[in-house]
């Protein structure tokens, strides 16, 4: 939107209790639409409502596109009937969801869910933020065994603290001292300072205190992974760090597992 | 009628954590450990409103706002 303002660069600014739907480009109230809502919209107009509504529920109508990582070689998108289940959309059945640590829906600033609830649970935005996470971006990745969660996310942590644009007290502090204390739980975990609740509360402090949402994304990457990797993240913090193997989550610019 | 009600809203792009809010209005606001400013309720408490004045016009980069509450 910024960008679109002619404002280089395109960074987020504060508009306080309004939304860009009363003010947005060129301070005129604008509808903001992602691609696949509009992909949705030119089909029910050539279908129909009822045909749209045949598949779904009544809250969440239709199907949404989902980017899986981790199921095969390489990532592809599946069209998920809203709804039904992701081990049904994806073929994973308990002795599959064996291999898998635990699911990230909704991309970076998603959430983790044990993979039980992942596959199980109906796939819709009302079922996925009553979990704690969030079908987003349209993103999900399997965490495959064999690999240091906590490792991990500590890298995810620090990659998105330096995606962030660097205006905000509260998010340029805050997020540099949640990575700093995944990296500690991670790597060094005698020098995490408070355990897993001091962990906790540092997201309190970053969570709604943005310009934009950045900051709360990374709060609920972190809440969750806590929460669903709790037993390896104990194990760190009473047995020291494990042996973390290769990364699997892609970070830009760095080599990572992701698509193997 | 009903007395208007109040909320302060920081914008946290242009706070740069000088702190005098957190001092001049206690009551409702507190200090992050960077300096930063928490709201501490949705609504400003009754008789308070001249405390939260007090401290959005003292704010040196007037990023606090006191914002009236609809219905």
């Amino acid at each position: 939107m910024a960008t679109i303002n002619g404002k280089n660069p395109g960074i987020p600014t504060f508009i306080g209790i309004r939304t860009v739907r009363d003010q947005g480009v060129a301070g005129r109230p604008t509808l903001v639409q992602n691609v696949e809502t509009l992909a949705h919209v030119a089909l029910i107009a050539r279908f129909g409502p009822q045909w749209f509504r045949s598949v779904g529920t009544d809250e969440s109508a239709g199907t949404a596109l989902v980017t899986v990582t981790g199921r095969w070689d390489a990532p592809r998108i599946v069209e998920v009937p809203l709804g039904s289940t992701l081990g049904n959309a994806l073929g994973i059945d308990a002795e599959a969801a064996r291999s898998i640590q635990g699911v990230l829906l909704g991309g970076y600033g998603g959430g983790w869910l044990p993979t039980s609830t992942a596959m199980s649970m109906p796939f819709t935005e009302e079922a996925a933020r009553s979990h704690g996470s969030s079908i987003g971006a349209g993103v999900a990745i399997l965490l495959p065994s064999g690999v240091c969660p906590i490792a991990d996310c500590a890298r995810v942590v620090r990659y998105m603290e330096g995606e962030g644009a660097g205006q905000c007290g509260p998010c340029v502090n805050g997020l540099d001292l949640l990575a700093t204390s995944m990296e500690h739980l991670a790597y060094r975990p005698r020098s995490l300072h408070g355990g897993l609740a001091a962990l906790s509360n540092l997201c309190g402090l970053v969570e709604g205190r943005g310009a934009c949402r950045h900051p709360d994304g990374v709060a609920r990457f972190v809440r969750t992974a806590i929460e669903v990797f709790a037993d390896h993240a104990n194990l760190h913090l009473s047995r020291g760090p494990c042996q973390a193997g290769q990364p699997f989550l892609s970070v830009p610019g760095r080599s990572a597992g992701g698509s193997r | 009628m009903r007395r208007a009600r109040y909320r302060l809203v920081v914008d946290p792009i242009a706070c740069d954590g000088a702190g005098v809010c957190a001092e001049l209005f206690p009551e409702m606001l507190s200090l992050d450990p960077w300096g930063y400013p928490i709201i501490r309720s949705d609504e400003v408490p009754d008789g308070m409103l001249e405390l939260a004045r007090k401290a959005t016009v003292n704010c040196p980069r007037l990023a606090l706002t006191l914002i009236k509450i609809d219905k």
